[in-house]
């Protein structure tokens, strides 16, 4: 069973309430963050490199165990239904993780069958994702053959492919060529039409500022900002017409530091 | 750069390759405990002496019919031919050893390159040594011996050695894929041409003939734009080699796994399309097409290509029903392979249950078992009588058959899919 994006739930499909975790439970690295992320919606994920971002991801994945507090997506947790869990949740990594032994087609085939995707569905869609992202050339190539661009390219047309409750994406933009990230860009607003409510960590600000609808700022673990990209600022101090969101976070990590040398 | 700098990058150079070497020495030697204890020393010495005692049966009265030219001629070829290169290096190397390219060439791939030459030369001696009786006792040489005197022709071919083994770093260098692989297609062809005409033809024409040769060998290799150093191609091969030694060793112990580069292998990758649509068969899909594409697949299919040779210039029912069987049992182990592939860290994000990567795992390696034993089973009477003497009564016998296929169908159909699908850890996951 999958629950799609088109599928209506009640429950949001991210709902990370006062978790406390990472590897090890002397030195967590996440310490009680909550965020909750509605379908339809684009919540932004920053923070310095080491603040907790990717450890947050890991958590929402299923692939590290809490020290304390809860993640739900759809409504369940991965104990109480992995298989609901598991199958609301696509994940585009930072480094492309490919199997290498397949080719980009027989990639996007082994997420069909993973997810139980209709056959005839699956393959209309996948040629429409080979269009947007320019790889029609490439479906019959292995990833040894493949730049590192064509390869995030491939994680990011399986993940699209599912069209999932929650898509989790991990700096996207890095590596890809102008005109992907303009298809990335327009598959992620489609995917938001959609219902699919996204996760997006970047460093790139700017786009996070134009894109995304609330942000959320980690920093050493904890969570220092949330809100929507003006109350983010607003927060900040940077009230001014010119204040950019690069302005903001440097200000929120500057008191953040101020804050901890004060305690 | 001052002369200290120049001496110390020579030292660090000496010592990281006698470090290299003593590392990977040290890492594989161990295993090699389990390997014996596995009962493969017993089987490996059993085929020495087997071949021992059959070596010096033929070497005191070598038949008539005994086809001592060919063998010869193929035997020396395939000794001289063989151009392998240890340089031990490592994906980093081109990073941080690039600045020192001409040193490394100087001192660490020039020693490599010599030692490659004295191993060769050494092959190709002990070799030429075990033919040399062959060749002065044969009916069909004894009188070509006569006229090629042995320490001439052991001189002749360790120099074509070493040329060849000079030749696989020329054709390394070249930057273009479809050189290397031309360069070497005619290096063969030649070289062998050369072995072959200094064996069987008197020196006076063999020697000018194999120097003609060499020359022009020397003249393809300053066609093709090179590289000074192939740094890729050497990590490449590095890399290359490094699996497939823990791709025998694992056959008899859990050692650390490597991933392999995969193979394209259209020929044969299209039967995971004949997976139904189905969620439940998203495992077996994954494996087949890994399978297929991987070194377990490589590795099995040249081994029954192997057996079914084997098998075919046999001429004895019992030697085949021996080697089918034996044959088969390889062939167990090597899908037991399956069981140890691991996937990347996004398959566990997926939602599909662990619990069936086993379960797929054994269902292609029995069906890769199974047709293992279909294609050996069919070579066994196909090939029946085909290396047999006249006169020889039994070449296929249908009760000997009969057990090797039944040995098979038990091995790779139940017992070794069993033995992958029972979970044993967490690592199995």
């Amino acid at each position: 069973m999958v629950v799609s994006a088109q599928e209506k739930t009640s429950a949001p499909a991210l709902a990370m309430k006062e978790l406390t975790g990472g590897y090890s439970r002397r030195r967590p690295v996440l310490h009680g963050v909550s965020m909750t992320l509605h379908g339809g919606e684009l919540l932004g994920l920053i923070g310095l490199n080491g603040a907790g971002k990717s450890t947050a991801i890991k958590h929402i994945l299923g692939l590290m165990v809490a020290h304390s507090g809860e993640v739900r997506v759809a409504g369940a947790t991965l104990e109480e239904n992995r298989e609901l869990y598991r199958s609301s949740i696509a994940y585009v990594p930072e480094q492309p993780s490919l199997f290498p032994n397949l080719t980009v087609k027989e990639h996007l085939h082994w997420t069909a069958l993973a997810y139980g995707l209709n056959r005839e569905a699956a393959e209309k869609r996948a040629d429409e994702l080979a269009t947007t992202f320019r790889m029609t050339e490439a479906m019959k190539a292995l990833p040894d053959t493949l730049s590192k661009g064509m390869k995030q390219k491939v994680m990011l047309m399986n993940a699209l492919l599912v069209r999932p409750a929650l898509l989790i994406i991990d700096e996207p933009f890095l590596g890809l060529d102008p005109l992907a990230i303009r298809g990335l860009v327009a598959a992620l607003d489609e995917a938001r039409d959609e219902g699919t409510a996204i996760l997006l960590s970047s460093h790139i600000l700017p786009a996070l500022e134009r894109k995304a609808n609330r942000l959320v700022v980690l920093h050493k673990g904890r969570l220092i900002a949330e809100g929507t990209p003006k109350e983010v600022k607003a927060a900040a101090g940077c009230t001014g017409t010119e204040a950019t969101l690069d302005d903001a976070f440097e200000a929120l990590v500057e008191a953040a530091e101020g804050g901890r040398k004060g305690e | 750069m001052s002369r200290i700098a120049h001496d110390e990058q020579r030292a660090f150079l000496h010592s990281l390759r006698r470090e290299r070497t003593a590392a990977f020495r040290k890492e594989i030697v161990p295993y090699f405990r389990y390997v014996f204890q596995s009962g493969f020393g017993l089987f490996a010495s059993a085929i020495f002496f087997t071949l021992l005692i059959g070596y010096m049966d033929l070497i005191k009265a070598v038949p008539a019919d005994w086809p001592a030219k060919w063998v010869g001629a193929v035997v020396l070829s395939l000794s001289a031919l063989r151009a392998p290169l240890r340089t031990y290096f490592r994906p980093a190397d081109s990073v941080f050893l690039l600045a020192m390219e001409n040193r490394m060439l100087e001192q660490y791939v020039a020693v490599a390159l010599r030692k490659a030459v004295i191993a060769g030369v050494l092959r190709t001696l002990a070799v030429f040594a075990l033919f040399a009786p062959i060749y002065i006792r044969s009916p069909q040489t004894a009188a070509l011996a006569d006229v090629h005197p042995p320490i001439v022709l052991a001189l002749l071919f360790a120099a074509l050695t070493g040329i060849n083994i000079y030749g696989g770093w020329r054709e390394r260098r070249a930057a273009a894929r479809s050189w290397r692989i031309g360069l070497k297609a005619v290096r063969i062809a030649l070289s062998a041409a050369a072995v072959t005409a200094l064996l069987l033809k008197p020196l006076a024409l063999a020697i000018p003939f194999a120097a003609a040769i060499v020359a022009v060998l020397a003249l393809l290799w300053r066609l093709p734009a090179q590289h000074a150093l192939p740094w890729d191609r050497l990590i490449e091969e590095e890399a290359a080699l490094r699996r497939r030694w823990m791709g025998f060793l694992s056959w008899f112990v859990d050692v650390p796994t490597e991933t392999a580069k995969p193979t394209y292998r259209r020929w044969i990758a299209w039967i995971g399309e004949l997976i139904p649509w189905s969620r439940s068969k998203a495992w077996h899909y994954l494996y087949v097409k890994v399978f297929l594409r991987g070194e377990t697949f490589g590795a099995l299919w040249r081994w029954i290509i192997v057996t079914c040779l084997v098998v075919a210039v046999s001429g004895s029912a019992l030697i085949d029903a021996l080697v089918f069987g034996a044959s088969i049992v390889v062939c167990g182990l090597q899908l037991s392979e399956l069981k140890r592939v691991r996937f990347v860290e996004t398959a566990d994000t997926l939602p599909i249950a662990p619990q069936g990567k086993l379960m797929a795992a054994a269902a292609v390696a029995r069906g890769a078992g199974l047709a293992a034993v279909a294609l050996i089973g069919a070579a066994v009477p196909a090939t029946a009588g085909l290396g047999a003497n006249p006169g020889d009564a039994e070449v296929f016998r249908f009760d000997y058959w009969l057990a090797a296929a039944g040995f098979g169908l038990l091995w790779c159909g139940w017992w070794m899919p069993r033995k992958i699908a029972r979970f044993t850890d967490e690592d199995d996951l």
